[in-house]
């Protein structure tokens, strides 16, 4: 029912209906964009498919999925070794870590108030970089090193939130603090432990465990990972109108009644473990946590319950994306820590041109 | 006489090597009032309305909310009784006008509730009284600094709280919007809401408020109706510069008294 706008100061009645028309088609957008977002997450699975040093026409693939899903029969043992073996594992886990990254980077920079944080900031990166490097220079298998990573993560977190807890006046720069202490304090840990690295086998290790690549994720690491993270993705996309509140000011959004001080760390945490499990899955993937929260922001507006989904979304369609020229660039394989960073910094830049032209 | 709503007993904030913010402050406010209270920079006038709102704790005294002590009370609770405007409103993500003032229902629907029709027609309401309809699909990153305090006062509209504490709400607006807005706060006075706000223009609530109340070093030292509290004697002493006041069609104008 239309309310004439009889006490509008400043605008007439017609102007005031003629907002609440266009208010009801700019509603409709967000289903748009959520789906047209899917439908590239699913265009880039079917590429990551299809596309390598031995390309798989699309019906191939089909028939190949078909098969290992037992709806038919026949036999085509190098497509079925090549898409099982190689790049189903590999697509399926460049969904995890773009989502998960992705909807971790989106849930930092509404907590820090920041859209320029990324979920390094409070130390999960150097803490799993220091977690892992410490299990390859002990000598562990590669489930040790992810659990390594896991731990190290969660750790160099918990202590920066323990710092912040410690400095006066609480709040969000005493955060920022505690997670800079536990960034160096783990940093300088981690150059401790690659400085006493054997040069010739351990610290070659280190290195390209802190490049980060998919080509060491199988299906025994999928069969641990892909339901935490695919829950805590969703926990998350789910949590995503607190982020709306979370992201004003203290006393504002304690003043509406959300307890800040208690959903802060909680939500903190939730993004940190999510964040943890990536990294412990492919190493160390920058850039993606930052940049494409701006990318679903752009496109589905600001509003977290609107942007986290197609953040997610493109997160997972993007890594795979990335992942599928990584491996099909050169006949080698260029790691995709290196490929995000150089992409995700030049995109970023095309990013920050068209926020800059929006906010003059 | 209306019930008290809301009242701090003996409040006191002391920082570290300072002499105490507040000392014993005891007030009490109740509903269809509007109240204005003065101060210098710094003398804790944001400091008592954060108290007031339950967003600081004192060192000692308690604050009630309707005859129960404020701490007593859920957070969602305290939210659907008392809005909070705070001073200046820096938006980091460019949300929509309508989305900032549909938060103002979260203390109603929780966060993860849905808006239903009547949050909506709420939503609609405040916009529509704060003449934020022509802006409401606008980011919030993209609008004036007038135009976000009345996006923030239309959100703790729809927060349907009696209790509306406003920290400046001055700041930023045009003249015409100051005046606007000193209106509609009377109105929402004369409809029963408490309405409390700090100011740095005595003339700004003269002829609407109800009470005006002067805060200087840590007490209040004066508490009555505007036409009494705000005199050009009692401003000169608290600011420290010769005024003289005239008198005019229920209004009162300060100026600068000069060769005094």
């Amino acid at each position: 029912m239309e309310q004439p706008c009889s006490r509008c100061p400043l605008i007439g009645d017609r102007i005031c209906r003629l907002s609440r028309v266009k208010g009801r088609l700019i509603s409709i957008r967000p289903a748009l964009i959520r789906s047209l977002s899917a439908v590239a997450l699913l265009l880039a699975g079917v590429l990551a498919l299809c596309c390598g040093r031995y390309p798989l026409s699309p019906s191939r693939v089909v028939v190949v999925l078909g098969r290992l899903l037992h709806l038919w029969g026949g036999s085509d043992p190098i497509a079925d070794a090549i898409v099982w073996q190689v790049r189903l594992p590999r697509a399926l886990a460049g969904l995890l870590v773009g989502s998960a990254l992705s909807c971790g980077g989106a849930t930092f920079q509404a907590v820090l108030r920041n859209p320029l944080v990324s979920p390094d900031l409070l130390g999960v990166l150097s803490g799993s970089a220091f977690g892992a490097a410490l299990v390859i220079v002990l000598g562990g298998s590669p489930a040790l090193i992810q659990i390594g990573a896991f731990c190290g993560g969660l750790t160099a977190v918990s202590s920066g939130l323990s710092v912040s807890r410690l400095l006066p006046q609480g709040g969000l720069l005493t955060l920022l603090m505690g997670g800079l202490i536990a960034n160096a304090v783990f940093t300088a840990l981690l150059s401790l432990v690659k400085y006493t690295a054997d040069p010739m086998d351990q610290l070659p290790a280190v290195v390209n465990w802190l490049l980060g690549t998919l080509s060491q994720t199988g299906w025994t690491e999928l069969s641990w990972l892909t339901v935490p993270v695919l829950v805590l993705v969703m926990v998350l996309v789910l949590l995503a109108p607190l982020l709306d509140v979370l992201s004003l000011g203290d006393d504002e959004a304690r003043s509406l009644g959300v307890s800040v001080q208690v959903m802060r760390p909680v939500v903190i945490l939730l993004a940190t473990l999510v964040c943890a499990m990536t990294i412990s899955m492919a190493g160390i993937i920058g850039w993606v946590g930052l940049l494409v929260p701006h990318v679903a922001r752009m496109l589905a507006g600001a509003e977290h319950r609107n942007m986290m989904p197609v953040c997610a979304l493109l997160g997972a369609a993007g890594l795979i994306l990335a992942d599928t020229v990584a491996r099909s660039l050169t006949s080698g394989e260029v790691p995709l820590g290196i490929m995000t960073e150089l992409f995700g910094a030049l995109a970023f830049v095309l990013v920050l041109r068209r926020l800059r032209g929006e906010s003059v | 006489m209306t019930e008290v709503f809301l009242s701090c007993d003996a409040v006191t904030l002391k920082r570290a090597g300072r002499a105490a913010v507040l000392d014993g402050i005891t007030l009490t406010f109740r509903r269809g009032e509007l109240v204005g209270l003065l101060g210098l920079n710094g003398a804790g006038k944001s400091t008592l309305l954060r108290i007031l709102m339950g967003l600081l704790k004192p060192a000692s005294g308690t604050v009630h909310l309707e005859g129960r002590l404020l701490s007593s009370f859920r957070s969602a609770d305290v939210a659907r009784r008392l809005a909070y405007v705070p001073q200046g409103h820096a938006a980091v993500f460019p949300y929509t006008v309508r989305r900032m003032v549909e938060l103002g229902r979260v203390p109603h629907h929780g966060i993860a509730g849905q808006l239903g029709k009547e949050d909506q027609r709420k939503v609609d309401a405040a916009l529509e009284r704060l003449g934020l309809c022509a802006l409401a699909d606008r980011p919030v990153t993209e609008l004036s600094g007038g135009e976000r305090q009345r996006v923030v006062l239309a959100r703790a509209l729809a927060q349907e709280a009696v209790g509306l504490l406003l920290d400046e709400p001055m700041t930023g607006l045009d003249y015409g919007h100051q005046v606007r807005l000193m209106g509609l706060l009377a109105e929402l006075a004369s409809e029963g809401h408490l309405v409390f706000l700090t100011s740095h223009r005595p003339e700004e609530f003269f002829s609407s408020g109800s009470r005006a109340l002067v805060l200087d070093q840590g007490h209040i030292v004066a508490d009555g109706p505007p036409e009494q509290i705000v005199t050009a004697e009692r401003l000169s002493r608290l600011y420290g510069v010769p005024l003289a006041q005239i008198d005019h069609a229920g209004k009162r104008f300060f100026h600068h008294e000069e060769n005094t």
